[in-house]
């Protein structure tokens, strides 16, 4: 088994809409691509989507970014007092990665802003503060297997949270791409990468 | 793209892309109207576009070309795929692409 590397290109998304075309160059000893991560980091403000309840209660004089509730005529919510509230995390934009010598897109994501506890219910109904603590599970790279040839990898990014909010936001996006190069293994075998090697040597020694 | 280029670029392109000769060469010329909106299903053919329109926006998922969209860093001259084109000038508009149709391996 070859040796993976890491290449991480950052791209910055400053309006709304933009849309961002970028290369990125693997080293010239590069023998396939295997694993894509993405991440999202949020330069200027932004609030979570709430739906589902009356917390957190925007002020009345702010206008909400998603209000599924309506209000009457007299101000008041019209949704029950106990109930949950579920922070969503919002699609970013659109990520495609194409290979020099392939005409095909081979990895295509939407990117999502990670917020704390996204997508778990309030479940102290607003009474206590929510723990900062993330319960979010850590991201895995998506396995993937593109032989190379050349070294540049294409990407096109469009921004649609900014085109939905229409605003301006500053946001950068990270692309993790992992390759196998044709330096040997120094005994690290991360786990997108292919462990036939080691499976067949498992079964050898069981047989033998 | 200059069209000495074009030529060139569709040539070693293919021949890159492992299709040697086995390509068929097409000129579309499309005459837009007003306001008008088209769809190409262009699927694995590449469509390059041969000159700079003004008041056409070109979007496929391999990116745009638009001269007048402010919010894109680079323009793509080559689209496949599903490639939506409009005019959105008040007068009438002509794109020029070289379709370029490879020959499928189970039909030689």
């Amino acid at each position: 088994m070859k040796r993976a590397r890491l290449i991480i290109k950052e791209v910055q998304v400053t309006k709304q809409g933009e849309i961002k075309n970028f290369q990125i160059k693997l080293p010239k000893n590069v023998q396939r691509v295997i694993a894509i991560d993405t991440d999202v980091r949020i330069d200027s403000r932004i609030d979570g989507f709430a739906t589902g309840g009356i917390r957190p209660a925007p002020k009345l004089e702010e206008k909400p970014m998603f209000d599924s509730i309506p209000i009457g005529s007299d101000g008041a919510r019209s949704a029950p007092f106990l109930s949950w509230t579920l922070q969503k995390n919002p699609v970013a934009g659109k990520l495609k990665l194409k290979s020099m010598e392939r005409t095909y897109i081979f990895y295509e994501e939407w990117l999502h802003f990670i917020l704390f506890n996204g997508g778990i219910p309030d479940m102290s109904m607003g009474m206590f503060a929510r723990s900062p603590i993330s319960l979010n599970k850590n991201r895995i790279p998506k396995k993937v297997d593109v032989p190379v040839s050349t070294t540049i990898v294409n990407g096109i990014y469009e921004d649609t949270l900014g085109k939905f909010l229409q605003q301006d936001i500053t946001y950068t996006i990270k692309v993790f791409v992992w390759v196998e190069t044709e330096e040997e293994n120094d005994g690290v075998v991360f786990d997108f990468q292919d462990n036939k090697i080691t499976t067949e040597k498992k079964e050898t020694e069981q047989h033998g | 793209m200059v069209k000495e280029l074009i030529s060139e670029y569709i040539r070693s392109r293919m021949e890159k892309l492992n299709y040697g000769t086995e390509y068929y060469i097409e000129f579309r010329h499309l005459v837009l109207q007003p306001g008008q909106h088209k769809d190409i299903e262009a699927y694995n053919d590449l469509m390059v576009l041969v000159e700079p329109v003004e008041g056409v926006n070109i979007k496929s998922d391999f990116g745009m070309f638009d001269l007048s969209f402010d919010r894109i860093d680079e323009l793509q001259y080559v689209h496949q795929g599903f490639i939506s084109i409009h005019n959105y000038s008040p007068s009438l508009n002509h794109v020029q692409f070289v379709q370029v149709t490879p020959i499928l391996k189970s039909k030689k």
